[in-house]
């Protein structure tokens, strides 16, 4: 009993940056601008936020600037990939390995050292009841209720969807695709930084150099198995989650008797992935937004 | 007073950095409440007057007045905002939205916070619907829309912005001849409600059985205009063409070599997703061009198909000579296809933006591909072979590096009559929709091409929806209905080509002279 609480705990935990991070995606790709740079956000506001709570101990001007870094962020990523009408991949991976360069740099010059931010007090990460796992995982769960339901009923929702699969129809109701996108990317930076922030000041203390750990991708890989929608895509970062609380909670265990290799326990997760793939539950009805990754000429 | 009243006046456009004359001085005046045909040929300057009219294009010289008044749009949004709105030829719907989220888009009415109101959208729409043949499901996606309810989508949103003026360029060329019908239906709704509509065509009998009006460009000058009803199709012919109508090529008499048919088909029956054939049996020989009229859909892709070998059939084909087997394969497939090439076949597909051409390529490209067999380019030889057939049928394009996606549509079609023409000895010539959305000049050059292929001994096989075409061409005209042949007509001898008894044959299906 104990180890089932234990796994959905664990589940629950790991599942909050790969949704802020999946959920952001989705504003971002559906608007037609690809991103492969969540990564980078996630980086980026994961070490602004412990680099602010670190120097001025307060944790909600963290909050607050972690999250406006990773919109920031999302915003020159998306005037860079619009406006530069450069392909959006390319410009998502050169961003990704600047922020890596970027990143390590300012921190030796702030605090010197490891590459991270000092061990962060008690009191200046969230306080309790922000800090308790349900709250982000919560708010994460409200952004996923927002954006299926934004998506359908509102001015803004038919606009992005509008700009991700036929700009043009835009372009001749006098209503340019490009800005639309450069906000959405704006947007999705700053859901995408409450997962940094999660990161770094919820389950961590502290940023850790390169502690997204590449889950900006498996996020992207969510996106793409729940078909840019954002029940299934949510559906995805639990099914991701749930392996990652499995090989953690296998590691070092006996299963029937027998001494499992840790090595063995760690492909777990690439064999679910592998799997749902295979069972492809995002693959009927919803495809990639159509004009995704291409520039526009109004 | 009634609104919808425009004026050009001494509209002069120049394209930099060529300096060339897209309009040169062209002055007219439209009628509000009446439908007005722009006609002229590819390149004769209508879109671009159409797209001045929207302020998509500013004029170096002229002015545009409606109703009345000088009208200075600084961009669409504009004059969308003064009642004008344009239905360009490719539609700009998202297929992903509903019908009424695609109306919406960008004019959205809210009940506040962004939430959208389609309940007083839907209603407000109803209220000013012009035409009860412009209803549709409000809630369908536009992707399961058929081609002629799509472009009803895009009138609907020109009528939800309170378009007085409506233009549609090219509206016909991708409906069937229903739909055509029933766009024109709606036209003339739009017409009784006070408002006013250009169509840009090229298409002589819509333009006599719907318009009021006319006005012909070409060459960026104005030519000529008049009610339709006090003109006769010839002069607008001239108009558009000019004196120079190069005639059609002499029919000269053949002697048809029965002996040696170079299609043989005896029994082919053939079952697809979009339709059937039921046991045809047809020859061509060398000398002759056989038509096949019918409205589209009724077997005319399949029997194609089935001729080059590409879908699964039963019964006997025979293409020059060789057997084309009826159980599909791919890589037997393009075999067969290969062998037919190399026997002389040349080969015009009905869709040219997907069968016959590399529309993101260039022309040189393009005029070489499919018949080359060589593990090193002769890139050289390519260019010059690009060079002699554009030369030859009249390619129009501003370089030969041009991509063929900008070529207009009768352009693309003489280089593929090129290409399959003259890269070799043609003993046969399958042409599937010859002319279909091409100008005027373009379908005479290549009516004459296909006479003088006729001439040189070829066998021809003509497959058009356009009657007037084959009747041009045919010695023989079969008709299709529901996969059959529904009637077999000649040029000499029994009844002739009886234009009602082709056109029953067409629709009902019935037993032709045979």
């Amino acid at each position: 009993m104990d180890l089932v609480v234990a796994f959905l705990e664990s589940t629950i935990r790991l599942s909050v940056p790969l949704l802020f991070a999946a959920l952001g995606g989705l504003i971002s790709e559906r608007s037609g601008l690809a991103n492969v740079a969540l990564e980078g956000k996630l980086l980026i506001s994961a070490f602004v936020g412990a680099a602010v709570a670190a120097t001025t101990g307060n944790p909600w001007l963290a909050l607050t600037a972690g999250v406006l870094s990773g919109a920031l962020g999302g915003w020159i990523f998306g005037v860079l990939s619009v406006f530069t009408k450069a392909d959006h991949i390319v410009v998502g991976i050169a961003f990704n390995m600047l922020v890596a360069g970027i990143i390590p740099t300012v921190c030796r010059a702030m605090f010197g050292g490891t590459g991270g931010t000092p061990q962060l007090a008690i009191e200046t990460r969230m306080p309790a009841p922000i800090a308790g796992d349900f709250t982000f995982f919560g708010a994460a769960l409200l952004l996923c209720w927002m954006l299926h339901w934004g998506l359908r009923e509102t001015k803004w929702g038919l606009r992005l969807k509008a700009a991700g699969d036929q700009p043009v129809a835009l372009i001749v109701q006098g209503v340019n695709p490009n800005w639309i996108r450069v906000w959405a990317g704006a947007l999705a930076g700053a859901c995408v930084g409450f997962g940094g922030i999660d990161l770094s000041m919820v389950q961590g203390s502290g940023y850790i150099r390169d502690m997204a750990g590449g889950r900006g991708f498996i996020a992207l890989a969510a996106l793409i198995l729940g078909g840019w929608r954002p029940v299934p895509t949510a559906i995805a970062c639990l099914v991701f989650a749930a392996a990652d609380a499995t090989q953690m909670l296998l590691q070092g265990q006996k299963l029937f008797g027998f001494n499992v290799p840790n090595s063995l326990v760690q492909i777990v997760p690439y064999l679910v992935t592998i799997g749902v793939l295979a069972l492809r539950f995002g693959g009927k009805g919803m495809l990639a937004p159509k004009a995704i990754n291409q520039p526009i000429n109004p | 007073m009634q609104t919808g009243r425009v004026e050009f006046q001494n509209i002069t456009r120049i394209c930099e950095p060529s300096k060339y004359r897209a309009l040169d001085g062209v002055s007219a005046k439209f009628e509000a409440g009446q439908i007005h045909a722009v006609l002229g040929e590819n390149g004769a300057g209508k879109s671009t007057l159409m797209k001045i009219l929207f302020g998509l294009v500013r004029p170096n010289e002229g002015t545009v007045h409606v109703n009345g008044s000088v009208a200075k749009f600084a961009s669409p949004t504009d004059a969308i905002r003064t009642g004008l709105g344009m239905v360009q030829q490719h539609f700009s719907l998202v297929e992903t939205l509903s019908v009424i989220d695609n109306i919406m888009l960008g004019h959205e009415s809210t009940l506040g916070g962004g939430r959208l109101d389609r309940a007083r959208a839907i209603q407000e729409l109803e209220e000013a619907l012009p035409s009860e043949d412009l209803r549709l499901d409000w809630n369908r996606l536009v992707g399961e829309l058929s081609i002629g309810e799509q472009q009803r989508v895009e009138i609907l949103k020109l009528i939800a912005r309170k378009a007085q003026i409506l233009v549609l360029d090219e509206p016909t060329a991708v409906l069937s001849p229903r739909e055509i019908e029933s766009l024109f239906k709606i036209l003339k709704d739009l017409k009784a409600r006070g408002r006013t509509v250009f169509v840009i065509t090229h298409k002589l009998s819509e333009v006599f059985d719907h318009c009021d009006t006319w006005m012909v460009l070409r060459a960026g000058k104005f030519v000529g205009s008049g009610e339709i009803a006090k003109t006769t199709r010839s002069e607008i012919v001239r108009a558009m063409v000019g004196a120079d109508v190069p005639p059609l090529a002499d029919r000269v008499k053949m002697q048809v070599d029965l002996a040696k048919p170079a299609i043989r088909v005896s029994n082919l029956s053939a079952e697809t997703s979009s339709g059937r054939l039921g046991a045809l049996k047809f020859s061509v020989h060398p000398g002759e061009i056989v038509g096949i009229a019918g409205v589209d859909g009724s077997g005319q892709t399949e029997l194609v198909n089935s001729l080059i070998g590409i879908q699964s059939f039963s019964g006997e084909v025979e293409v020059l000579g060789n057997r084309v087997e009826g159980t599909f394969d791919e890589t037997q497939a393009s075999n067969c296809l290969a062998g037919l090439l190399a026997s002389g076949l040349a080969l015009v597909s009905e869709d040219r933006h997907h069968q016959g051409l590399w529309m993101d390529q260039s022309v040189w490209l393009n005029a070489n591909l499919g018949y080359k067999n060589e593990s090193w380019l002769h890139l050289g030889d390519w260019a010059t072979e690009a060079e002699r057939f554009a030369r030859e049928y009249d390619v129009r394009a501003p370089g030969l590096g041009t991509e063929v996606r900008n070529l207009s549509g009768g352009n693309q079609q003489k280089l593929i009559f090129a290409r399959e023409m003259m890269s070799r000895p043609v003993k046969l010539l399958i042409a599937h929709q010859p002319t279909r959305g091409v100008d005027l000049a373009a379908v005479q050059l290549i009516h004459g091409k296909i006479l003088a292929a006729r001439a040189a001994g070829a066998a021809v096989l003509v497959i058009s929806s356009e009657l007037d075409e084959l009747f041009a061409l045919s010695d023989r005209l079969l008709v299709m209905a529901g996969g059959v042949f529904s009637g077999e007509f000649f040029r000499e001898g029994g009844d002739g080509f009886d234009r009602d008894r082709v056109g029953d044959a067409m629709i009902l299906g019935k037993r032709g002279s045979t």
